[in-house]
């Protein structure tokens, strides 16, 4: 009897491959999985080997079937700067469709509030955030797609590692620095309040690459908003800002979630 | 583009900017039109959009804004409903 090929099996097997070339090719490591079935990008979610905080974003990034957002995040990933410790805990970054990632238009208090659709997000009480894969495909020429995964990812990222990660000391600082969005003026959506300023301040820092004719945003921080641009070169540096325990916390929760074994 | 290029796109509601929706414990980035409300945003955004070198002062810079938005507001098209009211 004829063997047939499993087609399913066959593109994850060539998707790995083309993605661990990128991988090298990008200086990004990651331990090697299994390929072949199953659910990979879960299987690779182990970042206890990761190098930086680049390699750990990649592992844990999970498809859902979006497999050409995957290959646009991948290129917005490159395009990062990110401590590890930034990302520990994060238990999944997950590229969602347009669908999971609408509010459906409601009456609240008498007015009506329209349809709003996400582009990403950030569950504080699961450590994890989405992606609108869709929209990310969609919008957007093609040479600007991976700048915007980029923004989206690290602005999301940002929100865990404020919320999550950060250490109480470092979190009364920031709390100091950002006077609840007032001392914002890197972008209007950082005025918004403390959290969002946080998460704009450090997505712009996370990008210090020019890219097309825009200038770096790392460096536009720093122009725009010298104090906060200092914190956050702290944060890439110094360890004691960041809560400890990362490690341990996200072995942990990937226990719980049953997708790490021992 | 213009200060007043960029202000007039603003007034017409042609310029979405993130923004945030919080619901309990998600933060979540939704695309909304921005408004000339808060000069301050509206020049935060001017920077963004290369309206301002990068070398201009934050206070001139919203100095400008505010004048762009006090001379708009003076002014009225044919679009604009108040015209016929």
């Amino acid at each position: 009897m004829a063997r047939t090929k499993d087609p399913t099996a066959a593109t994850i097997k060539s998707w790995e491959t083309r993605r661990r070339n990128q991988e090298k090719a990008a200086g990004i490591r990651t331990r090697s999985q299994p390929s072949g079935g199953g659910d990979v990008v879960q299987q690779r979610g182990d970042f206890g080997v990761a190098t930086s905080g680049r390699a750990a974003v990649a592992a844990i990034v999970r498809t859902a079937g979006h497999f050409a957002a995957r290959e646009v995040v991948d290129d917005g990933i490159k395009m990062l700067s990110l401590p590890v410790e930034a990302v520990l805990g994060l238990t999944e970054i997950r590229l969602e469709s347009q669908s999971n990632m609408t509010r459906p238009a409601t009456i609240r208090g008498g007015i009506r509030v329209p349809e709003r659709v996400a582009l990403g997000g950030y569950a504080a009480d699961l450590m994890r955030a989405g992606i609108n894969a869709d929209a990310l495909i969609r919008e957007g020429g093609l040479r600007s797609k991976p700048a915007r995964a980029a923004r989206t990812l690290s602005h999301e990222i940002g929100h865990h590692a404020h919320l999550s990660r950060l250490s109480d000391a470092a979190a009364a600082e920031w709390a100091s620095i950002s006077k609840n969005g007032k001392n914002c003026e890197v972008t209007s959506y950082g005025m918004k309040n403390t959290t969002e300023h946080f998460a704009e301040a450090f997505s712009h820092y996370a990008q210090p690459d020019p890219f097309l004719d825009h200038a770096p945003r790392r460096a536009w921080l720093k122009r725009a908003e010298p104090e906060a641009y200092a914190f956050m070169e702290r944060l890439w540096t110094d360890k004691s800002m960041w809560r400890a325990g990362g490690h341990a916390e996200y072995n942990r929760r990937r226990r719980i979630q049953g997708g790490l074994s021992g | 583009m213009t200060l007043q290029a960029f202000v007039t796109r603003i007034r017409a509601g042609e310029l979405m900017v993130p923004s945030s929706l919080i619901e309990g414990d998600t933060y979540a980035t939704v695309m909304a039109p921005l408004t000339l409300d808060d000069p301050a945003a509206v020049t935060a955004e001017a920077f963004q959009h290369g309206v301002f070198n990068a070398s201009e002062s934050w206070e001139r810079a919203l100095s400008q804004v505010k004048a762009a938005i006090a001379g708009l507001a003076n002014t009225r098209t044919k679009s604009d409903p108040r015209r016929s009211a």
